[in-house]
């Protein structure tokens, strides 16, 4: 069956799962081209632009090391956990207060980032 | 005296922002191409909507700039919206006249000169933006409501000759 | 690498254009005018109401045609300006999906739509989106991003259209949501 769901959608979905507390999109640029979920007062412009010099430093560390671009990356904070998983040209961000859930959240990235992918 | 210009912008939003008024840099191929599209659409009103929307949209912009500097005299309101014009990169004006009559001459023209750069000369004035900009500026400084004043081109750059010349009158 | 957006924008919100002594600003090989956005939200509304069913079409294809010319001459003026060399250039490493990510760095830096590309499939379709644009402001009822919508599938005619001059209108771009209908963002797909 077709999926007719739109990015809207899937982050709003995404945000019932146990965990997973904030949403972004992000492209590759640090453009934020979607959010969703608990940001509060955050400024998001300046989370997306911190977001792709991460990456930035991710992809020269790959080049450095001679292997491969990154398939998922994973913070981990005292407060907080950020996971980040490449969506075709973008990035989509999971925030999640901690680690208790992230084997629930690793199995709903899964399931969505071929959804997502097409829109990326 | 001086026209005192505030360029700010939001850095959230990156809107710029002229004494307040948020504005925006356009091309005189988008203004030449609106000023075409108003002429094109003249069966609908198009130059009358341009110069009207220009009074609409310039007159606050004076109005305000006066009340926060206590200009108050008529030539004074006048010679603002000169500086205002400059500002924007429309051109430079010299101005005369009372609030019951004047003239305006262009001795610079974006309208006119981005026109020519498009497209060449034309056989009829092109410059509505202008007419409803002098119609702003008249109005503000002798304190009248919009639509008072009538402002007709009565020499073009366009057509070739070295000013455009706009004739004022009230209402 | 690709370009960094925030470092762009940052960097080129700084400047501001200023008239010479002759009341003009030339730039970026064209006369660039600073007007308040209500005039060109006013003309759009205004015209937009007053044109009958028939021609609405036409009149909407005109709206986005000056934008299209605009953006694609100022466009071409802007990548190979000198701020854009000495800005973006060190950071396009991905050719044309590079100076498009460039371009629209610039195109919120200057105050015309804070916007960013969604998605890039080369040569073919690109979706933008707008969190910000002023032409939003038009309290229509209906997409009125007219002034986006030229530019972006201009942007697109320089990345992938025949090379400047001769590559105008290789594209189409259409208003997908507004925030002037609701939308949280405006959205604009080009496509051939």
């Amino acid at each position: 069956m077709a999926d007719n769901r739109t990015t809207t959608q899937i982050l709003q979905e995404m945000l019932e799962v146990p965990g997973i507390k904030a949403i972004l999109i992000v492209g590759k640029d640090g453009f934020v081209i979607e959010a969703a979920g608990a940001f509060g007062k955050t400024d998001l412009d300046n989370v997306g632009a911190s977001v792709a010099t991460v990456i930035l430093g991710t992809d020269k560390m790959s080049e450095e090391l001679k292997i491969q671009a990154f398939n998922s990356l994973t913070f981990e904070a005292a407060d907080a956990m950020i996971i980040c998983v490449p969506i075709g040209d973008a990035l989509l961000v999971l925030l999640a207060p901690d680690n208790k859930t992230l084997g629930m959240i690793r199995l709903q990235v899964k399931k969505v980032v071929p959804a997502l992918e097409k829109f990326f | 005296m001086a026209l005192k210009l505030e360029f700010t912008f939001d850095d959230k939003t990156y809107r710029r922002y002229m004494n307040g008024f948020v504005t925006v840099m356009h091309c005189h191929h988008y203004m030449s191409l609106l000023s075409k599209l108003a002429i094109d659409f003249d069966d609908i009103g198009g130059a009358r909507i341009l110069c009207e929307s220009v009074e609409d949209s310039i007159r606050p912009m004076i109005d305000d700039y006066c009340a926060k500097n206590s200009i108050a005299s008529f030539e004074d309101k006048l010679d603002v919206g000169r500086q205002y014009y400059s500002a924007m990169g429309m051109g430079v004006m010299k101005i005369s006249g009372n609030p019951g009559q004047g003239e305006v001459t262009l001795t610079r023209s974006h309208v006119d000169q981005g026109w020519m750069k498009k497209w060449g000369q034309h056989t009829v004035p092109v410059n509505h933006w202008t007419r409803g900009y002098i119609a702003a500026m008249f109005a503000a400084a002798a304190g009248k409501p919009p639509r008072s004043y009538e402002i007709a081109e009565t020499a073009s750059m366009v057509m070739g000759q070295p000013t455009s010349v706009f004739t004022v009158k009230s209402r | 690498m690709t370009v960094q957006r925030d470092v762009v924008v940052k960097q080129l919100a700084e400047i501001q254009a200023q008239a010479d002594e002759e009341g003009l600003i030339p730039a970026y090989n064209v006369l660039v005018n600073m007007l308040p956005v209500t005039f060109w939200n006013t003309f759009t509304k205004r015209m937009m109401d007053a044109v009958p069913a028939e021609k609405r079409e036409k009149l909407e294809a005109e709206l986005v045609n000056c934008a299209l010319e605009c953006g694609y001459n100022t466009g071409y003026g802007i990548i190979t300006s000198d701020e854009f060399k000495s800005v973006v250039e060190p950071m396009i490493t991905e050719g044309a999906k590079d100076v498009l990510r460039g371009a629209y760095a610039v195109f919120t830096a200057w105050g015309w739509a804070k916007s960013g590309i969604v998605q890039i499939k080369e040569g073919e379709r690109m979706v933008v989106r707008a969190p910000d644009y002023y032409e939003a402001d038009i309290a229509s009822g209906y997409k009125s991003g007219f002034m986006i919508r030229g530019v972006s599938s201009a942007f697109f005619d320089l990345a992938y259209g025949k090379p400047y001059p001769d590559g105008l209108k290789t594209f189409v771009c259409v208003q997908t949501a507004g925030i002037e209908v609701g939308d949280p963002f405006g959205e604009f797909v080009v496509t051939r």
